[in-house]
């Protein structure tokens, strides 16, 4: 169960503060599949870090009592000088895991070849996600934690990364913060929209949408529309 | 209540351990001279000090050999030197493990500090036994008196280190200003000459400089022909305090780093 209770965050702007988070207090249950929407810049990326535990609030209060994940898929813990497997040990070590199964894992799981025995810094971004979300799949969290990153990589992988992610969703929860509302209609089951620094309670993604539309999230121009209805 | 500190022990330990092992793979990584620069850089500034003495002439103050004087000078300079490096450079390089594991802005610093102290036992090891082998023995005098020295040392830079490091997070000025401010420590810390050789002018303004206190204790640890009177262990021990206390208040008023980043 991770706690959110009566969470303020904002940002010092030259012009004032710019409120992310205001007084927000919420449960995520350990194996809920919880949906938030989220246009960006509205504290998407704040909010999970919140949740992770990297930033702290400026009133109220984070409680965690379950494991949670790194943001799922990130590369930030890759150092680019070592290769990726020099890199998927260390963190093995700090995550005090088996570190020769999670190198198997993740060498397998990734499937880039030699490159996996090359510095980080010579990938392809592409070759970087699948590494990156290889090492997300290879640890098991009580709930995972995903700042719209579901996949990674070509549409083959994607569809692997999807099947994992699923695979790993019977035994955990989610968090997903996303800015698409069709990515955590697969998914989430109960579903929210950040809007203002509030977190509204919604029945579907597309009542999360329709709220932001409501409130005019999206704006009036003509393309917004167009995307809205794609 | 024992069990669990226990277990936090263990894992700071082994947070600690992967964090240091990190930084030992990346910091030279792709150089084929690769970690050994660590220990060859101390050894090329004693070489070059070294070659300076002999070109003006110059001998210690004291009845020992101009090698080993300089060793016991630049061994716990470089040792303040680069833990403050070190602990700087921490924050930029390992700042994304604040994700996994909890890992805190504490145990990096920690961990760089807890390096540098090894690598200069390392290099204060490996720059005796040259000497011994290029210009004969050189007993240490007392053992415990030159390891309290280094240890000394090693407190105050971390306490600085861990000050400079903080303010650096907050203010990209100070992060700035440190290596410049650490530079003329070099003039100032005893490396080439002790403290009588000073003109007396000198001495009660450089009896501020917490650093030339360690150089002092350890010169005393290792020459058997050198006592100095000079030294006062409290005043490197309550600047490091006192540094150390600043840190934390930086800490707990800030919170956060300037990119929001827990400061913990």
């Amino acid at each position: 169960m991770i706690t959110l209770l009566n969470v303020t965050r904002y940002h010092m702007k030259p012009d004032g503060p710019e409120i992310l988070l205001n007084d927000v207090s919420l449960q995520f249950p350990r194996h809920a599949k919880t949906g938030i929407l989220a246009l960006a810049g509205s504290g998407k990326t704040t909010l999970a870090r919140l949740i992770s535990g990297v930033e702290r609030p400026d009133s109220g209060h984070v409680e965690r009592r379950c494991s949670v994940s790194f943001p799922l898929g990130t590369t930030l813990g890759f150092h680019p000088r070592l290769s990726g497997a020099e890199n998927i040990r260390l963190l093995a070590r700090l995550l005090r895991r088996d570190v020769a199964e999670t190198v198997d894992y993740c060498e397998s799981f990734a499937d880039i070849g030699p490159a996996f025995h090359r510095p980080v810094g010579q990938y392809a971004p592409a070759l970087r996600a699948r590494l990156g979300f290889a090492f997300s799949m290879s640890v098991e969290f009580d709930t995972y934690l995903s700042d719209g990153v579901t996949s990674a990589g070509d549409h083959l992988f994607r569809d692997k990364c999807e099947a994992a992610l699923f695979e790993r969703l019977n035994r955990s929860g989610l968090i997903l913060l996303s800015r698409h509302a069709r990515t955590l209609n697969r998914f989430c089951t109960t579903f929210y929209a950040l809007h203002e620094g509030r977190l509204i309670p919604c029945d579907s993604a597309d009542e999360a949408q329709d709220t932001l539309d409501y409130a005019g999230s999206y704006g009036t121009t003509f393309w917004n529309a167009e995307a809205r209805h794609a | 209540m024992t069990g669990t500190l226990s277990t936090g022990l263990w894992n700071l330990g082994a947070t600690l351990h992967t964090l240091m092992l990190r930084e030992v793979r990346c910091r030279f990584a792709g150089d084929p001279v690769g970690y050994l620069w660590t220990f060859l850089v101390p050894l090329l500034w004693i070489a070059t000090l070294m070659a300076f003495f002999t070109l003006i002439g110059r001998t210690p103050g004291i009845p020992v050999s101009t090698p080993a004087f300089i060793a016991t000078g630049v061994v716990p300079y470089v040792l303040f030197r680069y833990t403050i490096s070190a602990m700087a450079r921490a924050i930029g390089t390992q700042r994304h493990m604040v994700h996994f594991a909890g890992v805190r802005i504490s145990d990096m610093l920690l961990a760089a500090a807890l390096l540098e102290l090894l690598n200069a036992l390392l290099v204060a090891a490996l720059v005796w036994a040259m000497i011994a082998l290029a210009f004969g023995p050189v007993p240490i005098h007392d053992p415990l008196q030159t390891l309290e020295g280094l240890l000394l040392t090693a407190f105050i830079a971390a306490a600085f280190g861990r000050l400079a490091a903080v303010a650096g997070l907050l203010s990209e000025t100070v992060k700035r200003l440190t290596p410049i401010l650490i530079r003329p420590l070099f003039w100032v810390s005893g490396v080439f000459f002790t403290v009588p050789e000073l003109p007396p002018a000198l001495p009660p303004y450089l009896w501020w400089n917490p650093l030339l206190h360690a150089v002092e204790v350890i010169r005393s640890g290792v020459f058997a022909d050198y006592t100095s009177d000079f030294y006062d262990i409290r005043l490197p021990l309550l600047a490091s305090a006192m540094a150390l206390v600043v840190s934390h208040l930086l800490q707990s008023a800030f919170g956060r780093t300037r990119d929001g980043t827990e400061l913990t």
